[in-house]
């Protein structure tokens, strides 16, 4: 028994898809096969499902690693709604608790202290008593993300049989503002810059520059957000993976932990077989990567001159998004006696995010921090008289590589105590004496437990020219071998917990499509 | 409303041409492949996932407890020996074992300071013996100078957190318990000035107290920042410090005013659950109780809520691992990993005590006990029926399912 049960785990020999890497892209494509009765198997490095969506225990807390918001569905609209999806469609034994309001946003430099509501209607009511004479372009604004928003959906229903005449006609303002930038549109239209700056909270969600940012993917974002509110996972993100993995397992696929696949075997430009860490051998025709590009096409494709070099120009001519530094605190006092209303703050000196981005490039603490606080939008999430806070920060990817390992935990820790100051001294309150538990994630930390490269989270940074509407349009020309899909953060819906799922359900159906 | 930026028709050109510049962009990048990772130099640095290390000295420090000083046994690219990872004070070395043909892990917290630690480029552990241990009478044979020691870390979340701890700080200590508080006290006086620490060490008796010279000279050249007491349980007649336990007067007495202090224990398990009783009265606030994870319990029907099975009883688990399914005996008495281990199907362990989750299964069938102070489940974890096995000990026969171990070697 010792000896044969030692060593190697037993793999099945095949499967319909492969699915590598069990994060959300991962587990919704390996759902969305298993309802459609596909054989699957996901492989997974680490020894939990999730990636990024996951959750750690100290002492009394459960934290949640990240920020974790979901946009609820949009009444009366034909979007692709991912709550609904989950509960609705997958039927996922899921308890989600719905955000009370948008955020709080303080811009110390510019005085700007408000509490953002859900609603276009009070956001349009409540901007206008910050910024007098806003209201006609604010108004404007949401129009026109409202008509985006819905002209994506026209596309994502007509994907195939799109009439450029119904586009000409009646999506005239998606057109012409699919090929610009947050900036220009939103100048455009004359939004005041006050105003600019109270509805620009939203961006650390994507941090890239507005003079870079696709507007397209911005309007859709804030739109969904700020109409339709939002919503998480009650028992953090690790309760909505481990939903996910229940029920591909209910429906008959597999999700196997602590499975490190070593490579993807090609042959004459066809998937043949799925390698691993522990020499297994799995053939099948199709596997689907929620994986980096990158990654995939420089490491795991074998032979290596299976990789065309359109594929190589593809992934060097990308721009790698940021990776994120977070602070846990698990505080013994509760939100009331801490003086923590909001469930999001967004604190930064200013709204300029050309500045701050450019800041993110440097190693010192960031300018701009995404403050959660948990308990606000679920109240049981830490013991009675606690509260769970997390303060969320960006960096380029350059920025930690330049670390030494034996200044790591100084950095670190310089960095955190900074980041606590600066939410203690926007909000006027007092964490550091109420301090319980602490952890800080860095980019180093999230690479080693997802493998993240470069311990990226953002993905691909949406610039026009790679944002949704580009990205969809190239996934056929941009499949460079049969059988292979992406999904996740790097794929054709850019990141964030909602996209990737949707990701992964978009990169199932079209692997379904193939197979039949 | 139609919405215009920079005109009717270039509008429209700047969104036709985006398929275009991607494609440009695309054309004019390079093919060259990508460069090597370099946050992964550094993430592999701080978090190697095995260390392979070679015993270079050994110590007896009393007649019952050896220092092993061990150093990088690979040789990097350029000939130099491979810098060990830097660790926080406290952490501990996940260490591996193949006693009787079965793989096993122990977590041994580091004794040494992570300064001397960098600059020599070396760990220290202190391990006591125990005739009835799995692993300890392995290790005081096979362990010699030259030796092989597999081990992952460093791990865990024990020692002084600036952010978090206050700036007087008590240390209590049972048995080998000493060892993670060395690394501590070396860190603290060469780097912390603005840190005092009472450090309350219980023992049997006199000969069981490991580093007691440096202790003694500790407290008599820092006596305002440094005091210490040893305490022992059984003295003999010549002794003449302080006998007894560590109970709640004895530090009340010798710490004083227990508000604004946080305390650190590390010892038996044993000594958790007396000073769980003794330091009640003193009202902690909770965060101000640190304690080392303690590892598997000696004695699982000791605890008050343990449910009376027989502890002495074997029950069968069938395991599924992979696409194989395996049938082993598991006793009442010992946890779930333990039985994996001596079938050979453990899935990868760390801190043996709840609390890492690196060996997170699943039942599908049957009951498990789960210790109290050790039960760091996440909250969909119970709701799904996950489970540390470090931490659980059969009710009943049981239907689990394992993950791999990824170190496991490929394809034995």
């Amino acid at each position: 028994m010792t000896s044969q049960a030692q060593g190697q785990v037993t793999l099945p020999l095949s499967a319909d898809v492969v699915v590598i890497g069990a994060g959300l892209g991962g587990l919704g494509a390996a759902l969305e096969l298993a309802r459609q009765g596909a054989k699957v198997l996901v492989l997974e490095q680490h020894n939990l499902p999730g990636g990024f969506a996951t959750s750690f225990v100290r002492g009394r807390f459960e934290f949640e690693p990240s920020l974790h918001q979901m946009p609820m569905p949009l009444p009366d609209s034909g979007s692709v709604s991912v709550r609904n999806y989950l509960l609705k469609e997958a039927k996922l034994d899921l308890e989600v608790a719905e955000v009370p309001e948008a955020y709080r946003l303080i811009l110390s430099e510019s005085s700007v202290d408000v509490q953002i509501p859900f609603g276009i209607k009070a956001v349009i009511d409540l901007v206008e008593t910050q910024v007098p004479g806003s209201r006609a372009a604010v108004t404007r604004y949401f129009d026109l993300c409202r008509e985006v928003l819905e002209s994506l959906t026209y596309l994502d229903q007509h994907r195939e049989d799109l009439n450029k005449k119904e586009l000409l006609d009646h999506h005239r303002n998606f057109l012409n503002t699919g090929g610009y930038t947050v900036q220009q549109v939103t100048e455009a239209v004359g939004v005041p810059p006050r105003a600019q700056d109270i509805l620009y909270a939203y961006w650390c969600f994507l941090c890239v520059p507005a003079s870079r940012l696709s507007f397209t993917l911005w309007a859709a974002l804030l739109y969904t957000y700020l109409a339709a509110g939002a919503f998480i996972p009650r028992s953090r993100s690790h309760g909505l993976a481990s939903a996910m993995v229940r029920r591909i397992e209910e429906l008959g696929g597999r999700v196997e932990l602590n499975q490190p696949v070593t490579g993807i075997a090609v042959q004459c430009g066809k998937i043949r077989e799925v390698l691993t860490a522990q020499a297994a051998r799995i053939r099948t025709d199709r596997v689907i990567c929620n994986v980096s590009p990158s990654l995939v096409f420089d490491r795991l494709v074998t032979p290596q001159k299976e990789v065309p070099r359109r594929a190589r120009r593809l992934i060097n001519a990308r721009r790698h998004g940021v990776s994120t530094f977070v602070v846990y605190l698990g505080l013994n006092k509760c939100p009331e006696e801490l003086g923590l209303g909001a469930y999001s703050c967004f604190i930064s000196p200013h709204m300029n995010t050309e500045s701050i981005y450019e800041s993110t490039g440097r190693l010192e603490p960031p300018l701009m921090q995404a403050s959660v606080c948990l308990n606000n939008t679920v109240p049981d999430c830490s013991p009675p008289g606690t509260t769970i806070v997390s303060l969320t920060g960006c960096y380029q990817p350059h920025v930690w590589e330049q670390v030494q390992a034996q200044d790591y935990f100084r950095t670190k820790s310089e960095i955190a105590r900074a980041m606590i100051c600066q939410f203690e001294d926007a909000l006027g309150v007092k964490l550091s004496d109420y301090i319980e538990e602490i952890e800080v994630a860095t980019p180093v930390t999230f690479q080693r437990y997802t493998g993240a490269y470069r311990g990226i989270v953002y993905g691909y940074e949406p610039d026009p020219w790679d944002s949704l509407v580009p990205r969809a349009l190239a996934v056929e020309k941009e499949n460079f071998f049969q059988g292979l899909q992406f999904c996740g953060g790097y794929s054709s819906r850019c990141h964030g917990y909602g996209s990737s799922i949707l990701s992964g359900r978009a990169a199932a159906r079209r692997t379904l499509e193939e197979m039949s | 409303m139609a919405v215009q930026v920079q005109g009717k028709y270039r509008d429209l050109w700047a969104f036709l041409r985006q398929p275009l510049q991607r494609r440009r962009r695309i054309r004019r990048a390079s093919s060259a492949f990508l460069a090597p990772d370099s946050l992964l130099r550094l993430t592999t640095e701080l978090h190697q996932k095995r260390l392979e290390l070679t015993i270079t000295e050994v110590r007896q420090e009393i007649q019952i407890a050896r220092t092993f000083k061990l150093v990088p046994a690979g040789i990097d690219a350029e000939g130099r020996l491979q810098r060990l990872p830097p660790f926080r004070a406290g952490q501990y070395l996940s260490v591996e074992f193949v006693v009787q043909g079965a793989r096993a892990s122990r977590p041994y917290s580091i004794c040494c300071s992570p300064t001397e630690a960098r600059q020599g480029n070396f760990y220290e552990l202190t391990v006591r013996f125990r005739e009835e241990g799995f692993v300890a009478p392995h290790i005081w044979e096979q362990w010699r100078p030259g030796t092989r020691v597999t081990a992952c870390g460093p791990l865990g979340q024990f020692g002084y957190e600036p952010l978090r701890d206050r700036r007087d700080l008590v240390f209590l200590a049972g048995g080998c318990g000493i060892t993670p508080f060395r690394s501590l006290w070396r860190e603290l006086r060469a780097d912390h000035p603005e840190i005092s620490c009472t450090i309350l060490y219980g023992a049997t008796g006199p000969e069981e107290f490991i580093f007691r010279e440096e202790l003694e000279s500790l407290a008599a050249e820092l006596p305002d920042r440094f005091q210490v007491y040893f305490v022992a349980a059984e003295p003999d007649p010549g002794w003449r410090g302080l006998t007894g336990f560590l109970t709640g007067e004895l530090i009340h007495e010798l710490v004083g005013n227990p508000a604004d202090k946080t305390f650190y224990v590390c010892g038996p398990p044993g000594l958790y659950r007396f000073l769980q009783k003794e330091l009640e009265p003193f009202e902690l606030p909770p965060g101000t109780l640190r304690q080392e994870a303690c590892g598997e319990t000696e004695e699982v029907s000791a605890h008050p809520g343990y449910p009376g099975v027989s502890a002495d009883r074997v029950f069968t688990a069938k395991v599924h691992r992979g696409s194989s399914i395996y049938s082993i005996p598991a006793r009442g008495s010992e946890s779930v990993l333990i039985a994996l281990e001596r079938a050979g199907l453990a899935p990868p362990a760390q801190c043996r005590s709840g609390q890492c989750g690196y060996c997170r299964s699943l039942i599908l069938d049957g009951r498990v006990y789960v210790l109290p102070g050790n039960d760091g489940r996440r909250r969909a974890d119970r709701k799904f029926g996950y489970f540390h096995p470090c931490s659980s000990y059969p009710l009943t026969d049981l239907e689990i399912r394992v993950p791999a171990d990824p170190l496991a070697p490929a394809g034995e």
